[in-house]
Parts: structure tokens; C-alpha cells; sequence
């Protein structure tokens, strides 16, 4: 059911996007805006320590404007975790598409993350895995469209029982997290 | 003078989302938690109903008001708590194996749960195929003519090194008492505390039923 919604929200962000692309033959942006003028960068850094358990590392994203307030593009993490509770350390890799909407100051954001990472079960004689993230995620801006700062709340529908994120929770075993980060526009 | 009436009534339980479910693993919560925040922390295969009862007595936690928490029975006319729980135990599993026939029946018990799930396998009519104690006690007040139940199914105990309510110590202790009353039970240590996480509970799982299939 949750995996069902996640596609649904997906779908509707996607064909809606392209039917606004359709249909709109005065967007600005289709006319005038320039390929390179439609890329942005940005990211986010990370910092927790809490619960016998500590990270820190960065999370680049590089984005491609369809319309003037949707986007699509890549999100990538690298971190470094240290983990008292199953004593396993090491630097955890991340990486996938994403999309978000931007009605400021509402922003809408749908991400699939794949991400390798220490193994985080103690019963597990693996050292590393791989784990799939699902992201759902409602917050808001500051800024422009262009520029901007954003706070998000993501929803994993996944929700893998291995989920690297499993560690920083807003509520214990609700696979609900906080982010905050940038957007600047390379046009 | 102390006496009982018997009356009815309802208890609630809480389940994931198993459509064909091919075994049922039933969690027993610890004291003071509630069943329908415990049960988000077993996740497992597509083919397990995970099933969480609550325990017959809820409270505040603190004072008053705000959060609620449960137990399964105190010190105080624990006997009675005891049937009461087993009863109710045993008519869960009764509906659910009503509801899909075809199942194998599985108990974990966290904490306090870990002696509810004994209580009950000993006592009750559960016909189980797996017992966990998770971070619990054996009780040892059961009857020795129900611990035959116990060699007739697979007996695990999964603790926990930085325990905060029991020391390696005590744990051994209760390693040799399984011992001493001839049960065998298999046991596996966890670096971390009282607690169940998550990805240990997953890999657990996984591999009991591979081990057992």
C-alpha cells in the first residue's frame, strides 16, 4: 500500500510536469531559458551524534529546471558513520534521482536513494550492504525559486529494517528524518 | 476476603500487513510499552503476520496523564494474571489460526514478555514451532511437567552484553538453569542494550526460518 502510494505521488509529480510542459506554450522557461541556465547545485552537510552513534559527511545535488517551479535531478551522500552499538564504523556512499516542486514557499520532494553502507546488524557477518530509500518528503523555502534554503521532512516508504538512517529517527522506529539545505542556480 | 468474577471483555492487538501469510509470529511486548509502537520494530519477510497483543493492564507512564504504557501482570495476585493472559493468549491464536489454517505459529517475547511467552508455551495451548526469549528471563516458577513442551520446539535466547537490567553474570546464570532443567536452548549475545533493533531482529528472523525450514 505504502510502495503503491509512493509510485502514485511519482507518477502524478511526473505526468503532471509533462503535461505542463505540453501545454503551456507561453512558459517562459521552455522560450527562453537556456539549457545551462536551467542547472542548479546544492546540497546539504551532515552532522549527528546521539544514541551511541555519530556521523558526519556531505550530500551534493545537482538539478535540472523542467519548468519554473519543477526540477528533477541526481542526489548523492558520503558520509562517514561511527556506530557504538554493533561496533561497526566506515564511510557510507548514496545515490539517486529526485524530483521536487517548488510553490514558495512549499516544497514537494520525491527521491529513490540506493546507498552502501557498513552493515548495521550485529547478527550479520557481512561487512557492507546496500540498501534502498524510498523519500517523500513536505517542507519549505527561503529564498527565491532560484536561490534558495530549504528545511524538508522525508517520509521513507521503504522503510529497510538495515536503513543506515534507522539511527537518527525524529521518532524511535518512524522512519521520518530532517534535512536542511541549499539551491543556487547556475543561471 | 479475596474473590474473583469472570466477565467479558475485549483486548486489542496489532498487526503488519500480510495478506497470505505463511507463519504468524506473535511479539510480547515489555513492561511499560505499548503494542502499537513495539510491533514497528519487527519487520521481516513478505510471508510473516507479525501480530502484537497488548498486555492486559494499561497506565500512565508518568503521573496522570500523557503517555500510555502496558504490562503484562505485577507481583500483586499475579496468578490470576497469569490464567487471565494465557486465556487470552491462547483464543488470539485460536482466531488467527481460524483465520489462515495453513500457518505455523511463532512466539517472541521482549522483557517482561520473554516470561509471558514462556508462561504461556508451558501453560497454554499454543502449539508453537519457535520460542524467542528476547533481552528476558525464563520464569522459575513453571511446572516441571510442562518443560517436555520446550524440547519439542525450537528455544532461542538472544541477549543483550550491555544489558542494563541484567549482567553477563545473571545471564550465564540463566544459561545454566536451561541446562540444569534440560532445555536447550540456543543462545546468541548482542553487543548493544536492552532493546530490539530493527536490522538484528531481521537478520535473526531470516535466519531462524532458514535454519528451521
Amino acid at each position: 500500500m505504502k510502495k503503491l502510494l509512493f509510485v502514485s505521488f511519482l507518477f502524478c509529480l511526473f505526468s503532471s510536469s509533462a503535461q505542463y510542459w505540453e501545454n503551456d506554450t507561453t512558459s517562459k522557461i521552455k522560450s527562453t531559458k537556456p539549457f545551462k541556465e536551467r542547472l542548479y547545485v546544492g546540497g546539504r552537510a551532515d552532522l549527528f551524534f546521539a544514541n551511541n552513534y555519530g556521523l558526519f559527511g556531505l550530500g551534493p545535488l545537482v538539478g535540472y529546471k523542467i519548468t519554473e517551479n519543477l526540477s528533477a535531478g541526481i542526489n548523492s551522500t558520503i558520509r562517514y558513520s561511527v556506530n557504538g552499538n554493533n561496533n561497526r564504523s566506515g564511510w557510507e556512499f548514496g545515490a539517486g534521482p529526485f524530483a521536487r516542486c517548488v510553490f514558495s514557499p512549499v516544497l514537494l520532494h520525491g527521491e529513490l536513494e540506493m546507498m552502501n553502507h557498513p552493515e548495521t546488524s550485529a547478527f550479520s557477518t557481512a561487512k557492507r550492504r546496500f540498501t534502498p530509500m524510498a523519500w517523500l518528503g513536505l517542507g519549505f523555502i527561503q529564498g527565491d525559486e532560484d536561490n534558495y534554503m530549504y528545511f524538508l521532512f522525508k517520509y521513507d516508504f521503504i522503510d529497510d529494517p538495515a536503513s543506515p538512517y534507522r539511527n537518527f529517527y525524529l521518532v524511535n522506529d518512524f522512519p521520518l528524518v530532517y534535512e536542511a539545505g541549499i539551491v543556487i542556480s547556475l543561471g | 476476603m479475596m474473590q474473583h468474577i469472570e466477565v467479558k471483555r475485549s483486548y486489542r492487538y496489532y498487526s503488519n500487513d500480510c495478506e497470505h501469510p505463511e507463519r504468524v509470529l506473535f511479539v510480547l511486548h515489555g513492561y511499560g510499552q505499548h503494542p502499537e509502537f513495539f510491533i514497528r520494530k519487527f519487520k521481516a519477510d513478505e510471508n510473516t503476520l507479525i501480530i502484537a497483543p497488548e498486555g492486559l493492564h494499561r497506565y500512565y507512564l508518568q503521573g496522570y496523564s500523557g503517555r500510555v504504557g502496558c504490562s503484562w501482570m505485577t507481583s500483586d495476585d499475579r496468578q490470576q494474571d497469569i490464567n487471565d493472559y494465557v486465556n487470552y493468549l491462547d483464543a488470539l491464536a485460536e482466531k488467527i489460526k481460524a483465520e489462515f489454517p495453513d500457518t505455523e505459529l511463532h512466539c517472541l517475547g521482549f522483557s517482561q514478555g520473554a516470561a509471558t511467552a514462556s508462561r504461556w508455551l508451558a501453560l497454554g495451548n499454543s502449539n508453537l514451532k519457535s520460542l524467542t526469549l528476547w533481552c528476558g528471563v525464563f520464569p522459575p516458577d513453571l511446572p516441571e511437567i510442562s518443560l517436555d513442551k520446550f524440547n519439542k520446539i525450537s528455544c532461542n535466547l538472544v541477549y543483550a552484553k550491555q544489558d542494563e537490567f541484567a549482567n553477563e553474570e545473571e545471564i550465564k546464570k540463566q544459561i545454566a538453569k536451561f541446562d540444569n532443567s534440560g532445555i536447550k536452548f540456543d543462545v546468541r549475545a548482542l553487543p548493544g542494550k536492552h532493546d530490539v533493533k530493527p536490522q538484528d531482529f531481521y537478520v535473526y528472523w531470516t535466519d531462524l526460518i532458514n535454519q528451521m525450514n
